[in-house]
């Protein structure tokens, strides 16, 4: 299974991006093949509106299954969910200390859209 | 007042806006067309604040019709769609996305319709969606005989973004009615909605108050006057409060005062009232045949 962090950098050691729409880059993992790659999400980052969505765009097309990160917009969470894709917390990590607690179930699923514009 | 005499034949279009919220918009723009239309003008009052609209409040109706206001938005047929990506790469708004399938966003959606002319399978087409309502009806000739106002009230549903489509439609429906006056009552700010209810008006009438807030967004509202090439003139509301001297900026900008209202609480009074200022201070009238008459001369000029 895939999973996508939010991350400052473009490191499994970066820390998790508290921001989704306009995350500075993805960390994209494979549970199954423990593969990692690195998006980055330069475009939307810059957008004038609707980051959240364009980014959920971004990582569904990656064919991710669940999302690590801050919190997500109301658009982000709706976009998310349209794909299928689960939301979890992972504020004041790192990307590889989020992944090892997803892999155990430790991490606190988004099951509602916070406020617009955090990021 | 001779004013009136040159309108024959001719119809005016007034917008009365402000950058600043709250500087007496409404106040100005519901006694200025009573006040028209009590000289026999025939005159029509279009509320375009419709996150907001009040007027209405001030001049009701009498038996009012109503039309709902709908923008396209497009709609996918998810059986004929091979979610190619050719409608979300056309998109220039970003509101088509492949999530799974091929999803519009309705709230980014601005109804241009190229998603529709460029899917290979037509899957898609274009649906009304319901953003508001524009109201419209004639105000009993007792409150602004003998010219009459009708009174048109545009409605944005609650949560909507699409304010300017609303304002446009509420000035539509007012071209229908066709009559010597338009005034356009304007939402504050100079954003996108404050521009759909001012461009193409003969004249802009800014109201302001004497503060700093109200300087600033006074420059900002003369700035944007003067980039849609409309005359400007300037209301005072609440002089003598405030202490902020607006004379010096607006001789500096060549724009004029078409009249100053005084901070006085008989007018707050009959404003909170619902009532006509018109009818609750003895001066009232002559502040508005004074911007009645600016906005005459300042038109005239203009041709």
């Amino acid at each position: 299974m895939k999973v996508a962090v939010s991350a400052l950098e473009p490191s499994i050691d970066s820390a998790v991006d508290e921001r989704f729409g306009r995350a500075m880059f993805f960390v994209v993992h494979d549970t199954e093949t423990n593969e990692t790659e690195t998006i980055d999400n330069d475009v939307n980052r810059k957008a004038l509106q609707a980051s959240g969505i364009a980014s959920a765009e971004l990582v569904a097309g990656a064919g991710v299954r669940a999302v690590i990160t801050g919190h997500l917009g109301p658009k982000a969470f709706s976009a998310l969910g349209l794909a299928g894709i689960k939301g979890y917390a992972g504020v004041g990590m790192t990307v590889r200390e989020a992944l090892d607690a997803f892999r155990t179930d430790a991490l606190d699923e988004l099951t509602e859209a916070g406020e617009s514009h955090q990021g | 007042m001779a004013s009136h005499d040159m309108l024959p034949g001719r119809r005016l279009t007034i917008a009365v806006a402000s950058g600043k919220g709250g500087t007496g918009k409404t106040l100005v723009a519901t006694n200025l067309a009573v006040a028209i239309a009590r000289t026999g003008v025939p005159t029509t009052l279009v509320d375009c604040d419709v996150e907001a609209p009040n007027d209405a409040l001030f001049l009701p109706p009498d038996a009012p019709e109503t039309r709902e206001v709908t923008v396209p938005l497009a709609t996918v047929d998810q059986s004929a769609c091979t979610s190619c990506g050719a409608c979300r790469d056309a998109c220039a708004y970003g509101a088509i996305r492949l999530l799974g399938g091929t999803v519009v966003f309705a709230e980014l959606c601005n109804g241009c319709g190229l998603c529709a002319t460029v899917c290979p399978t037509s899957a898609i087409s274009e649906a009304p969606r319901p953003v508001g309502e524009v109201e419209w009806g004639s105000v009993p000739l007792g409150v602004a005989g003998p010219g009459g106002v009708k009174m048109v009230t545009g409605r944005l549903e609650i949560g909507d973004v699409k304010a300017t489509n609303v304002i446009r439609a509420a000035r539509r429906r007012a071209r229908v009615l066709s009559r010597s006056v338009d005034i356009l009552d304007a939402p504050p700010g100079v954003a996108c909605s404050a521009v759909a209810a001012t461009h193409g008006a003969d004249m802009l009438v800014l109201v302001t108050e004497p503060t700093q807030f109200g300087l600033h967004d006074l420059d900002l509202a003369v700035r944007l006057g003067k980039e849609l090439r409309i005359p400007i003139g300037v209301v005072i509301n609440r002089d003598g409060a405030g202490g902020t001297d607006l004379d010096a900026y607006l001789a500096g900008a060549g724009v004029p005062i078409l009249a100053r209202i005084p901070f006085d609480r008989s007018i707050a009074e009959a404003y909170a009232d619902g009532g006509l200022v018109l009818d609750a201070h003895p001066d009232a009238p002559g502040w508005f045949d004074a911007i009645w008459d600016g906005i005459a001369q300042m038109t005239v000029e203009a041709e």
